[in-house]
């Protein structure tokens, strides 16, 4: 009987693969009949990474047995990366919270449910009460539902009256938001995945996809194989399994891509390359503020004013960047300058611009953005099946639930901010509250969150689903704080993590499937889920924990839903926001047959594949063409954005690029993908990818373990020479997933001065034999 | 004993190579190889965790672009949960 089940499962997994695979094979009936036996199948996004892979989980006595990619899934087409194998061992870990936890002295105790919330509550009144809501926080996730975003901003906003709400998404994509804003009016992409099918021509900046990304690279892959004419062109400080695949490497110093998008711009500016009527008609110019401070100290005051130019005065300011500029910057040859401008002007190719990380986690990260733009806007090559700049997100719902939701310091849902009152009175209304109840000050960004910890200005902060006391750059000053118990910290968590070290109460959560969700990805793409399994022992979901607090501080009548009810409750009133704004949801239902749908969803219930297009988007009308609606007078903006250097650069005591990421098989801190032993031996804890040059100069060998320093921190790494990423001569490279090994703590805590973005990619160091 | 479906996509070429490496690798059997350089196998370990162990061993074979994962069934591995965190007193 066993050898019987075994088989047909083989032949089942076997069968799974040809199909996915686009090659059915003979009598894949008698497998799936096989499969099916005692096995519940239902859908959901995956939990990792922002590309929003469409998964079927097999449910059987009340726990996950099975994983499949879905079939049915646009996405990933019955296809998962690696990070499929760690759905159920993210689940099944066997160190899970299973009950609340409180601090006694050093030690963390057990606590019902009440106890806990009971002194949470009095904790949080007793700071609002002394020093005001602003001296309170939530710190949240792109991991977060939407249900648990929505619930978080209607506590804090409309509720205990702070902007004082963040997600880990800073760290990732708010250099990307600000760009999507003062460019097009409108937060996420124009275009979607059915860019990668149809382009022929992919530009990478300092992305990693084949790694970070890996089944939107293996879209970009099956097209290439597909069409010889498919051109990727990998632009990075490391080579990576993603160069493997590319058809032109091109290496560039840290920082180098300021100078070399300006030069790009200048050669079609120079050469009369661009597009003179889409500029005419679509474009606007800017110039913002330069020469501003990377944060460094706290509470330094910045932010961006934006002056009118014309396109004239845009040619001007734009001379000076010419190729060799741009060279001497940038390390990429002048003759490529000139090569990538004609490759990004060539008609009869349709290209696309592809980044994440790079670029957004960057001290001018919202410039390169920008940079971005004026290439796609000064030829034209945007707002096209197959041809747009596409920002790559990191989280499941970096989308659906950080920037729709608007769980950051200053926004309020569907592209709304709390400065503006106009804004502030529509939430109220829906929110049914008084409109003076949401503070027009913008809160704590995520750095100036954790450093007012360090001053004593904020007291109570409520951790849920992120992990920031292994993942903010210049960690020990934090982790310090934390623990000299500065702020009374509460995390809600699924397992052990260097922040629930440093908890005062540690709530155990609900995760993925043991609750109902939706997450929302880089397509703009939202999935909706259902709970397929229960939560071990007593763990509960956020939304959950946060409404029982919320009752506890006299604030429950905020969330009026009825038990049966409750999602679809709260989904709707969430969606009232989005209607009519161009970011238009669906009603609660539609999402549970479908594999997500991308907004604006039309009347009839149809998605739209690309913004702002007459023969997609139903806010443009049949003849308009191409219409960047929600941009002032319709019209992008391009920006002036000038060369300025990193907060921190090499120098004599600290000559090595220091640059912090991940790689394929964990994810982020490796709360999830870490619960795994083995897989540690396969892919041991963090190394230091160093250049050979350099290593011999060093006189270190492949394993040798070295001393990593930067001015603000030491660490010991196991040299990787050769390894599967390889860094230019002068930088060096490490992931941040390890928890034995706290990579963050060398990492500079500057940011970008407009999206209060921190750099985990610059800053300097020096390495000796250990 | 967990069993997964995976796609091995090779460079062009390299296929039957990587086909024939990864036969050999105990607990992975080809089921074939398509022409468009496509790999279809089917992996079984003892553990998830050594499940995952051959698939990071699949992808670092040369010439190998990617691998994915269609179909994860681990209905007989003992799920241990639950752990209570409490720190030792």
């Amino acid at each position: 009987m066993e050898l019987t089940r075994r088989d047909f499962l083989k032949a089942s997994a076997a069968a799974a693969a040809f199909a996915a695979a686009g090659a059915p094979v003979l009598a894949p009936r008698i497998a799936e009949a096989a499969d099916d036996k005692g096995i519940k199948w239902d859908k959901a996004p995956c939990r990792y990474c922002g590309v929003g892979c469409c998964v079927l989980v097999g449910v059987k006595n009340g726990k996950i047995v099975a994983t499949k990619g879905d079939p049915a899934g646009p996405v990933n087409k019955g296809l998962n990366c690696i990070k499929g194998y760690f759905l159920s061992k993210a689940l099944y870990g066997k160190d899970r919270l299973t009950h609340p936890l409180i601090r006694k002295g050093n030690k963390m105790v057990k606590a019902s449910w009440d106890e806990a919330l009971d002194l949470i509550a009095s904790k949080y009144k007793e700071a609002i009460a002394k020093t005001g809501p602003d001296s309170v926080a939530i710190y949240g996730s792109g991991q977060w539902t939407v249900f648990e975003g929505y619930t978080a901003v209607k506590l804090f906003k409309g509720g205990i009256g702070t902007n004082n709400v963040e997600p880990n998404a800073r760290l990732c994509m708010a250099s990307a938001v600000v760009a999507f804003m003062n460019t097009f009016g409108s937060d996420e992409p124009m275009g979607c995945y059915d860019d990668l099918d149809l382009g022929d021509t992919f530009i990478l900046w300092g992305a990693n996809m084949a790694e970070a990304h890996p089944v939107l690279f293996s879209r970009l892959i099956d097209n290439k194989l597909k069409n010889p004419k498919v051109k990727i062109i990998d632009i990075a400080t490391r080579r990576t399994r993603t160069t493997q695949m590319a058809d032109d490497y091109i290496p560039m110093y840290p920082q180098g891509d300021l100078a070399a998008l300006n030069g790009i711009a200048h050669v079609i500016l120079r050469d009369k390359l661009y597009d003179e009527a889409f500029v005419a008609k679509h474009v606007s110019f800017k110039r913002g503020t330069e020469n501003q401070p990377y944060g460094l100290k706290d509470k330094e005051a910045a932010g961006d004013k934006p002056e009118n130019i014309d396109f004239a005065k845009y040619k001007e300011l734009m001379k000076p960047f010419t190729p060799e500029w741009a060279e001497k910057l940038s390390g990429i040859p002048a003759a490529k300058i000139e090569e990538l401008a004609k490759l990004y002007t060539d008609k009869s190719r349709k290209v696309n611009t592809l980044w994440t990380m790079g670029v957004n986690q960057h001290v001018r990260g919202v410039w390169v953005n920008n940079l971005i733009y004026n290439l796609h806007l000064l030829t034209g090559k945007i707002g096209k099946k197959g041809e747009n700049p596409l920002s790559l997100t990191g989280q499941p719902s970096a989308c659906g639930t950080a920037r729709e939701v608007g769980t950051f310091a200053h926004r309020l849902p569907a592209d709304m901010v709390v400065m503006n009152e106009a804004h502030r009175k529509k939430t109220a209304e829906i929110w049914k509250i008084d409109p003076a109840k949401i503070s027009p000050k913008v809160g704590l960004h995520t750095i100036e969150m954790y450093r007012a910890i360090d001053r004593g200005e904020l007291k109570c902060l409520w951790i849920q689903c992120t992990n920031p006391f292994q993942s903010i750059p210049n960690l020990s000053r934090y982790r310090k704080a934390a623990e000299a118990r500065k702020a009374f910290i509460v995390v809600s968590e699924i397992y052990p993590t260097k922040s629930t070290e440093v908890a005062d109460v540690i709530l155990p959560s609900a995760c993925w499937v043991e609750k109902e969700g939706m997450y929302g990805n880089t397509e703009r793409r939202n999935q909706q889920w259902f709970k397929m399994v229960e939560p071990p022992g007593q763990a509960k979901e956020d939304t959950w924990q946060l409404i029982e607090f919320a009752k506890r501080l006299g604030l429950g009548h905020l969330f009026p839903y009825s038990q049966k009810g409750f999602y679809k409750e709260m989904w709707e009133e969430y969606r009232s926001f989005t209607i009519g704004t161009g970011k238009d949801l669906a009603p609660y239902e539609t999402y549970f047959k479908v594999r997500g749908l991308r907004w604006p969803v039309k009347a009839n219930g149809q998605e739209t594949r690309w913004r702002y297009v007459d023969f997609d988007d139903p806010y443009v009308k049949p003849g308009e063409g191409l219409k960047f609606y929600k941009a002032p007078g319709n019209k992008a903006s391009i920006w002036y954005r000038p060369y300025e250097p990193p907060a921190e650069s090499p120098d004599k005591e600290y000559p090595f690029w220091y640059c912090t990421g991940r790689l394929l098989e964990h994810w982020h801190t490796a709360t999830m993908t870490g619960r795994v032993p083995e897989l540690k031996r396969a892919m041991p804890g963090a190394t230091l990818e160093i250049h050979p040059e350099d290593a011999a100069r060093l006189g270190i060998k492949n394993r040798d373990k070295v001393k990593v320093s930067s001015r603000r921190g030491s660490i010991i790494l196991t040299a990787e020479i050769n390894g599967r990423g390889k860094p230019e001569k002068g930088n060096v490279f490490t992931t941040f997933f390890d928890e034995t090994k706290l990579i963050n703590d060398l990492c500079i805590d500057a940011f970008d001065p407009i999206s209060k973005e921190p750099d985990f990619k610059k800053c300097a160091v020096k390495i000796e034999k250990a | 004993m967990p069993v997964s479906g995976v796609v091995i996509r090779c460079q062009p070429g390299s296929e039957v190579q990587i086909a024939e490496q990864a036969g050999q690798l105990e607990g992975v059997e080809v089921h074939g190889v398509l022409p468009d350089g496509q790999v279809i196998a089917v992996i079984e370990a003892v553990s998830v965790n050594a499940e995952a162990d051959l698939a990071t061993k699949l992808q670092q074979l040369e010439g190998a672009i990617s691998i994915q994962v269609a179909y994860h069934n681990f209905e007989d591995v003992a799920h241990e949960g639950g752990a209570d965190g409490t720190d030792k007193a």
